[in-house]
């Protein structure tokens, strides 16, 4: 069962004013079902128009294919229309070592965080100390300024960011926390203030990111406004 | 529990904190042990392997 976190408002570029949102702990079916019926459709439309887009430019090498194919999706906003989030929550809806977080607002699917508390850090002064781990975070497309202008909300990633800081804090991890990067998101986990440990070879080369406690401490007293 | 008050204060925990990660340590090794995968501890040095079996 999901439990209410809290009530925020939000700003919404496309309303001009401030949205009331929900933050639950616990992703349930029938956010699933939101997630497949309002995400998932427009994510399909465009990772399908990028794909064709790049067909089209009969790209011969298949690394110099793959990387623009990445880049296409990246700027269309849709580098994850292939994540099927039933099948990477349900699996672990009860586990201990979880966490899933999701955002509502009047009814839609907002955004939708999957933390994994089983995970070590990996910063020299913090090596191996347990973290929260952020296996995937995704706001809606309406929410996404490289699908929508204006968008819907801003400041969903501030959010759900917080709130995982909020849990490394409660699991005793003292706001630890890491995470891979899609390209489109690293300015931003750079601009919320966590150490940039370069690419990741055993995870399709994104870039991993690390808060130390001090830097989620600072984080939290100023989390900035994107 | 002595062993209990050792290992928090070694992982810089709370003793619930402890025992909830001790639980989800538990869970994700019989999660991949239901997976058909195996566990081992291994001594590079003395070129020892030996497999872990939960009970």
């Amino acid at each position: 069962v999901s439990d209410l976190l809290g009530e925020f408002d939000l700003e919404s570029p496309l309303e001009g004013k401030l949205l009331r949102i929900e933050i639950f702990r616990g992703i349930e079916d029938p956010h699933l079902v939101g997630i497949e019926r309002q995400w998932m459709p427009v994510l399909r439309a465009r990772s399908a128009l990028a794909a064709l887009e790049i067909k089209q430019r009969q790209i011969a090498d298949d690394g110099a294919r793959f990387q623009a194919l990445q880049d296409a999706l990246q700027d269309c906003g849709a580098p994850d229309g292939h994540w099927d989030w039933r099948q990477k929550v349900l699996p672990v809806a009860q586990s201990v070592a979880h966490a899933s977080f999701v955002v509502t607002c009047a009814g839609h699917i907002e955004a939708a965080m999957l933390c994994d508390l089983t995970r070590r850090a990996r910063i020299a002064a913090q090596q191996d100390e347990l973290i929260n781990y952020v296996d995937y975070l995704a706001v809606a497309p309406w929410n996404r300024p490289q699908v929508q202008s204006p968008r819907k909300l801003r400041g969903l990633g501030q959010l759900l960011i917080a709130t995982a800081v909020s849990l490394s804090l409660d699991e005793g991890f003292k706001g630890r926390l890491g995470l891979h990067s899609l390209p489109q998101s690293e300015t931003f986990y750079a601009e919320c203030g966590m150490t940039n440990l370069g690419p990741d070879k055993g995870y399709s080369n994104l870039k991993y990111f690390e808060f130390t406690d001090e830097q989620a401490e600072a984080f939290l007293t100023d989390p900035g406004t994107n | 529990m002595l062993v209990l008050e050792r290992l928090a204060e070694r992982r810089g925990l709370t003793k619930s904190a402890l025992l909830r990660q001790a639980l989800r340590l538990y869970e994700s090794i019989e999660r991949r042990l239901d997976k058909g995968e195996r566990l081992f501890l291994e001594n590079l040095e003395k070129r020892e392997k030996m497999e872990l079996v939960l009970v």
